[in-house]
């Protein structure tokens, strides 16, 4: 199982990391929606990306959109990580394509349960 | 928490730059308060630290920049709009901000700093409880609709998140996500840079280096040459070496915009200190410098805006009587200029009182009334640079004690580069720093010393000097053993090269005789001139510095190494240190008692100076300032006593040390300090040859010290205009006195070195 973690802090990234290949996920990093497509056009695919909300350049919402709009990803999973008063872009998020959302600060045991529910599971 | 440990060194690496940003990006909003991309940024980097330490359960950091993401989230949807109360409380959560990383930094906690108050006028403000609920009102009014219409009109993204969308003044807007992902580039660039420990990029920067010098040696071979396969893939190694060595001093180079950023800052709260007003400006933030020559340089311009701000520029009512905009203006400017970069720092202030720099060089015996006189306007601005000038008439906690101009002067000289000021009185001055690239590659000129060849850095050159034809060894002279050489008018004093290394021993005398050509490169070095004379002068080449084992760094005499094309290794003379050594130039040490003794005796720089002349130690001519004289004594043999193994005699019912002077002088040459007891006697055997003793009592401390002399020859006036260089430490000048090249003795620090040798004595000693 692969992921992609699409975030502007490198800090966050490097939690999300920790979190996602303790849990068996190979991962690798993108720091805005740009180098995510960018990543994403380089190497096919990936089975779930991690989307920040507020990103300078493509943010998550136009990352989302972007994505869904192409059939190449038509199985990537997508969640927005988001954080507690951003309400109303949970909303958006969803709109755009999210499969599932997960708000900021979490712990691993939540970020697990929530790939379970999306039927993800690392070996 | 513990499970992110290792996290917490780039948790605070990103929060510091995310602080940095914010600061800067305070002060654009302050003339832009409804800039959308400013306060974009502004959003995510505090956005980004309350995110992150959720994770890492840094609690009160979280809420308080939790309340400030609140904040800006409505300024950013322009529902609320900055003014100077939100833009204060926004700095003290950034200053905040960074207290705790530093506790985090030192503790890995948060300490048990309350910030409470802070978090909830953040909130209040963000609920438009305060000041701003006028502001948030009065955006759509005619007055101000331009800004949040402005900022709202066009957005680079959208704006989530906007509690109250419906309201703001375009909120279409902000429903509708932009077509175009009009990309600002810096994001991605910034992301796609990478963090590399800097000692990574030395050791890089040396291998380059290496292979320069290898590349050199393989140029030299002729066999390449005569194989074409051979001579073309040659050619292309040179090449791409070339190119490696450039891209990687690159490496190096840091944006000098990155060192700015705090300045923004610091303008504002150093004007809002002073009661003045000021804006920063800054042009060629982009320009790029080697990172240690940045950091270097980060103080002395520190100093020079603070010097800007509070000295350079009127307050706000005298600017608007002369007809300037209330708000003065810094501005920073960098730009290369012939293999250079120059950093220029304005303000559009008052300029420089020239006549008040006049006067006080003046008065504190910087520069006598002749060499005044013959100052230009611009010398005259540069005179602030001189050791112990400070201009501003009142001290003031903002520029600090004036030690300042020439503090700033020596460190940017020290990193080879130059410092000059340009004033225009009542538009305002510059002061320009011209700075090296990098200090990797520096040039530097070859010299030739017998056999061998060292490299001088060029920076330090002043010029060259090559006695002509068959009187060149007559333009030679000696004051007491020591070298000198006419240089317009100037004394200077010289230093063998071959002497001073050891590679050849014999006298200056032989030296001078044996030669038949010799060249004098001058040195300015902590002010003074000296010449080193070498045998030859050969090129000036681009140089690698290699830094030295510390066996050989502790010689003092080299500060590093390079290798020459030919794969010979050259030394790099350190050239202070030489000058230090051979005791042409006093040291730091005996400046400073020159300086304290300005201070008590300032009738001491006048243009004029009463000298007593005596005959020294070997039958040289010296010096001595009749102001530092106490009185003149003669004392029989008879008289002299022996106290704790120093003669004393006793005078006035008080105990007098006797000092030969001989023995205070520090002596130059090896042959001299084996040489032969005439320069040697003992105080016994001075008496014993004449019977009596000629003193010269001076004031030390709160007693008395009686100085052995040969003979008093004269007291003369003499011009201050008219003095050379000192020879050594000890002395002050040199002048020439009745013909004769004469020592002019600096008495503060010849007694201080008397001290120090234990030669004088302490008073209780002396009662004992």
């Amino acid at each position: 199982m692969h992921v992609l973690v699409i975030d502007d802090s490198r800090t966050t990234r490097s939690i999300l990391r920790r979190m996602m290949s303790d849990m068996g996920f190979g991962v690798d990093e993108a720091a805005s929606g740009n180098e995510a497509i960018e990543w994403l056009t380089e190497h096919g695919s990936t089975d779930i990306a991690l989307v920040d909300l507020d990103m300078p350049g493509m943010d998550g919402v136009q990352f989302l959109k972007t994505v869904r709009a192409n059939p190449e990803f038509k199985d990537m999973r997508l969640m927005m990580v988001t954080t507690a008063n951003a309400l109303e872009s949970i909303a958006r998020a969803l709109d755009a394509g999210a499969d599932e959302y997960l708000m900021k600060p979490f712990t691993k045991d939540s970020l697990r349960d929530k790939l379970r529910l999306m039927g993800l599971q690392a070996s | 928490m513990g499970e992110f440990d290792e996290i917490i060194g780039e948790f605070l690496a990103e929060s510091h730059e995310g602080l940095e940003q914010i600061a800067a990006d305070l002060v654009i909003l302050e003339k832009a308060p409804g800039d959308k991309e400013v306060l974009d940024r502004i959003f995510r980097a505090v956005h980004t630290i309350k995110g992150t330490c959720g994770f890492l359960e840094f609690k009160k950091l979280e809420s308080l920049t939790h309340a400030g993401e609140t904040l800006l989230n409505k300024m950013r949807d322009g529902s609320i709009v900055a003014n100077e109360t939100i833009t204060n409380a926004l700095l003290s959560l950034s200053d905040a901000a960074r207290e705790f990383l530093e506790e985090i930094a030192a503790s890995g906690t948060e300490g048990d700093g309350d910030y409470s108050a802070l978090t909830v006028r953040l909130e209040q403000l963000a609920s438009g409880d305060l000041q701003p609920t006028d502001a948030a009102q009065a955006s759509p009014s005619p007055a101000l609709a331009a800004t949040p219409a402005g900022a709202t009109a066009g957005p680079s993204s959208p704006a989530p998140s906007a509690p109250k969308a419906v309201q703001s003044p375009a909120p279409a807007a902000a429903k509708k996500p932009p077509k175009k992902k009009k990309e600002s580039k810096d994001g991605a660039i910034s992301e796609r840079t990478i963090r590399v420990d800097v000692r990574v990029l030395d050791k890089v920067m040396n291998l380059v280096g290496e292979l320069v010098l290898v590349r050199n040696r393989l140029l030299q071979f002729d066999v390449f040459h005569k194989d074409r396969n051979l001579a073309g893939t040659l050619a292309q190694l040179n090449l791409i070496t070339t190119e490696l060595q450039e891209s990687v001093t690159r490496t190096r180079m840091r944006p000098i915009g990155t060192m700015w950023r705090s300045y923004g800052r610091l303008v504002r709260d150093l004007s809002s200190a002073v009661g003045k007003k000021a804006r920063i400006e800054m042009e060629g933030a982009d320009t790029e410098l080697d990172r240690n020559i940045l950091q270097a340089i980060k103080d002395p311009i520190t100093h020079l805006i603070r010097n800007a701000v509070d000295h350079g520029v009127e307050s706000a009512a005298v600017r608007e009587a002369s007809g300037k905009p209330p708000v003065a203006l810094v501005r920073l400017r960098a730009f290369h200029e012939g293999g250079q970069v120059n950093i220029d720092i304005s303000d559009d202030g008052a300029g420089l009182n020239l006549q008040m720099v006049r006067d006080k060089a003046l008065n504190k015996g910087l520069v006598s009334p002749d060499e005044l006189k013959e100052m230009d306007d611009g010398q005259v601005a540069n005179l602030i640079f001189t050791p112990g000038f400070s201009t501003a008439a009142s001290v003031t906690s903002i520029s600090g004690r004036g030690v300042g101009m020439d503090v700033v002067k020596t460190n940017v000289e020290e990193l080879g580069g130059s410092v000059e000021l340009i004033t225009r009185e009542g538009v305002g001055t510059t002061t320009r720093l011209k700075m090296p690239l990098t200090l990797a590659i520096i040039p530097a000129l070859f010299v030739q010393s017998k056999e061998t060849l060292f490299a001088v850095p060029q920076s330090s050159v002043v010029e060259l000097v090559r006695p002509r034809g068959s009187g060149q060894r007559e333009s030679v002279e000696f004051i007491h053993g020591t070298p000198v050489y006419r240089l317009r008018g100037q004394i200077l004093p010289l230093v063998f090269l071959c002497r001073e290394l050891g590679l050849d021993s014999r006298k200056p005398e032989v030296l001078l005789n044996t030669e038949t050509d010799f060249t004098i490169v001058v040195f300015r070095a902590e002010g003074q001139q000296f010449g080193l004379v070498v045998d030859h002068i050969l090129n000036t080449r681009e140089i690698v510095v290699k830094s030295l084992d510390n066996l050989l760094k502790s010689l003092g005499v080299y500060a590093g190494a390079t290798i020459r094309g030919d794969g010979e290794v050259s030394l790099i003379l350190d050239v202070v240190h030489l000058a230090n050594r051979s005791g042409v130039i006093a040291g730091a040490g005996s400046s400073l008692i020159g300086k304290g003794a300005n201070k008590t005796r300032p009738a001491e720089k006048r243009e004029t100076e009463e000298i007593l002349v005596v005959q020294g130690p070997g039958g040289s001519q010296m010096g001595i300032p009749v102001v530092g004289i106490e009185r003149l004594e003669e004392f029989r043999l008879t008289q002299i006593e022996e106290a704790g193994g120093r003669k004393v005699v006793q005078y006035r019912g008080d105990v007098l040390p006797l000092v030969p002077l001989e023995r205070l002088l520090p002596e130059r040459r090896k042959e001299e300090r084996e040489s032969p007891p005439e320069s040697t006697l003992g105080l016994a055997d001075v008496a014993n040859l004449r019977k009596t003793l000629q003193v010269v009592i001076c004031e030390f401390g709160s007693h008395e010290v009686g100085l052995v002399m040969e003979h008093v020859l004269d007291i003369v006036r003499i011009d201050r205009s008219g003095l050379g260089s000192p020879t050594r430490a000890g002395t002050l000048a040199t002048a020439v006195i009745g013909e004769r090249i004469t020592e002019i003795l600096d008495l503060d620090n010849l007694l201080f070195l008397a001290g120090e040798q234990g030669l004088v004595l302490p008073e209780g000693a002396a009662q004992a």
